[in-house]
């Protein structure tokens, strides 16, 4: 099921109807039926966002596959690939084109391209002779996530190369302990409302939606009047769905809490939290040492440096010295050129002589909400339980009336220019905003936005005083340890 | 960079080869932080020699490419405790992380005297 797109703020349909459209016309480049699909992996799940088997079929695709290395059988003529422009992915497709050739098959070939075909791998294929095939690219290919998700084509400028597949719950649910992907996103009733909320309380929402269920199936087996019967049954393929939904949201909801209340997990978040409040230095510091010596995974290790480095303006040089030896010791010779990436990027680096910004910009943002209450919401610092992420403060700043004024100093203080600019509309073109709605607000997060940004922004949302909606473009969806993951130094890989 | 030359060929001469060009590059910079890389690429090459001869000594074991923490750990299930005291003010060890290495490995090998001893 695709997710729908139509909804509330912005209707997205439109576009995705043209990325669709374009679809379709790069199917029909080879002509009649009997069409095999060879998808790349980090395709398939963003191309269940367009379009769905039926649209394919009736361009004529009957079987699809994953690509992988080794052989292709296939008893279709027509072999369509959709890939990225990956260098191995060419290597692939040449494998299949060279062994099809020895075995007298005769197979017609094209090749679509996402987000665009590159000069470089046109000279792979030519130099692996087996070019002279048709290929296709589809231009607008900006893939809707949710309804108020956006994931642009990603420009060469923009880190982080793959736009991300839509979260799928890791399919704790599957029968007879088999996994099942299961996809999510706002269709599903269950999902939409627990979302966005905290961990620790999940538990109580579900266990709550539960009791509703159950009570309605009940209120069925006392009341036997027609008219309550009726009801009953119109409901009923409704509740059924929610049902099917809880119980596997249940199940997804126990793994994450058998986490969260681990005391490892525990002892992660509170001294992320003591970073963040800028509080029991030293505590932090034995916290560090330890996990290194514990050998706890580098990227755990490399997140925590991170905070540390950002919220005390940089390390003491000992300090820094004594961690690069130690991780470099621990975890092997690779980690240097790591390490050097991230200092590279300023995330990880030596105190500068004045004194650090992040205590002034806490306090001037209203980082930390101390004594807050994670079932009654009242402020986006839930998200992080306690800790309202910055860049959410600066788009709630720049939505209050007086915008950014109010927050100079800490903009100051923040790396990085800022400016408020007005966009005039081009001439000739008319304002199609009914004066009767609210405005939308486009944020468009450049390298990556975390899920709970998402949800604090979605939060931003429902509140009466913001008066307006949201809309996320971003380049990339990410969490903690993806974005770590981007900058780690990986060998012996592609 | 010399060091992802270095990282990703198995080849022992080749990587030490590297490991000393990136060493070099490092420490003819200025740059205070650029000199702290430089000693550490010059003590994964004395690690890695280090490494070469452990696997003379000890047949069918591996050293090379795993990091000096766990080559102490593998020392120590060894019983070579000399050796690795060695290692340990050779490459500057910070006592804690030794600590916690030697616990592990003792009580991984059951060497309850050795672990009351320490």
């Amino acid at each position: 099921q695709i997710p729908n797109i139509s909804g509330q703020v912005l209707n997205l349909s439109s576009i995705r109807d043209q990325s669709k459209r374009e679809l379709g016309e790069a199917l029909d480049i080879l002509p009649g039926g009997n069409k095999a699909l060879v998808m790349d992996p980090k395709i398939i799940g963003l191309l269940n966002l367009v379009v769905d088997p039926q649209f394919l079929q009736s361009h004529g695709a009957e079987r699809n596959y994953e690509l992988k290395n080794g052989r292709l059988d296939t008893n279709c003529k027509n072999i369509i690939y959709i890939i990225r422009p990956k260098i191995k992915y060419m290597q692939m497709i040449k494998e299949h084109i060279i062994q099809h050739d020895i075995e007298k098959q005769s197979k017609r070939y094209a090749i679509i391209y996402i987000p665009r075909r590159t000069i470089l791998c046109d000279r792979v294929l030519e130099e692996e002779g087996v070019a002279g095939n048709e290929f296709f690219n589809i231009k607008n290919n900006a893939v809707y996530l949710d309804e108020d998700l956006v994931n642009p084509p990603q420009g060469s400028g923009a880190p982080g190369q793959p736009a991300a597949p839509p979260p799928a719950a890791p399919g704790a649910a599957g029968a007879g302990g088999k996994k099942l992907p299961f996809p999510l996103h706002s269709n599903d009733k269950v999902f939409a409302e627990i979302r966005d909320t905290n961990f620790s309380v999940l538990g109580g929402i579900l266990h709550k939606k539960a009791k509703d269920i159950d009570e309605y199936y009940k209120r069925f087996q006392s009341s036997q009047s027609p008219a309550a019967i009726r009801d009953f049954v119109k409901k009923l393929a409704q509740y059924q769905q929610e049902h099917n939904s809880l119980r596997i949201h249940t199940n997804v909801t126990e793994k994450i809490l058998d986490i969260t209340k681990s005391p490892g997990f525990m002892r992660r978040i509170e001294c992320e939290q003591n970073m963040l409040a800028h509080i029991n230095n030293e505590a932090v510091e034995r916290y560090l040492e330890e996990c290194i010596n514990k050998k706890d995974p580098m990227y755990k290790i490399l997140r925590l440096l991170v905070i540390y480095s950002l919220t005390n303006g940089g390390f003491k040089p000992k300090q820094l010295e004594f961690y690069r030896r130690e991780i470099v010791q621990s975890y092997g010779a690779e980690a240097i050129m790591t390490l050097n990436n991230f200092e590279k990027l300023g995330l990880l680096c030596r105190a500068k002589e004045s004194k650090p910004t992040y205590p002034l910009i806490k306090q001037d943002l209203n980082l930390i909400i101390e004594d807050l209450d994670e079932t009654n919401q009242t402020d986006i610092a839930y998200v992080y339980s306690g800790y309202a992420p910055l860049s959410v403060r600066l788009v709630q700043a720049a939505t209050k009336p007086g915008g950014w004024r109010s927050i100079e100093q800490a903009l100051r203080l923040l790396p990085g220019p800022t400016f408020e600019e007005v966009q005039p509309l081009p001439q000739g073109a008319q304002s199609n905003a009914k004066s009767d709605r609210k405005p939308i607000t486009l944020v468009y997060f450049i390298g990556g936005v975390t899920f709970a940004e998402i949800s604090a922004l979605r939060f931003l949302g429902r509140q009466e005083q913001a008066n307006r909606d949201f809309v996320i473009i971003t380049t990339k969806l990410i969490n903690g340890d993806s974005f770590v993951d981007g900058i780690v130094e990986k060998f012996g890989e592609e | 960079l010399h060091l992802s030359e270095a990282f990703s060929t198995d080849e022992f001469d080749i990587r030490h080869k590297h490991l000393a060009m990136a060493g070099s590059a490092y420490s003819q910079s200025k740059d205070k932080d650029d000199l702290v890389y430089a000693k550490l690429c010059e003590d994964q090459a004395k690690l890695e020699l280090l490494q070469k001869e452990l696997e003379n000594q000890h047949e069918g074991k591996e050293f090379l490419g795993i990091s000096l923490s766990d080559t102490i750990y593998q020392l120590i299930l060894l019983g070579e405790h000399k050796r690795v005291s060695k290692i340990k003010s050779e490459f500057k060890v910070s006592d804690r992380r030794f600590w916690w290495i030697k616990i592990k490995a003792l009580s991984q090998v059951g060497d309850w005297e050795e672990l009351h001893n320490f």
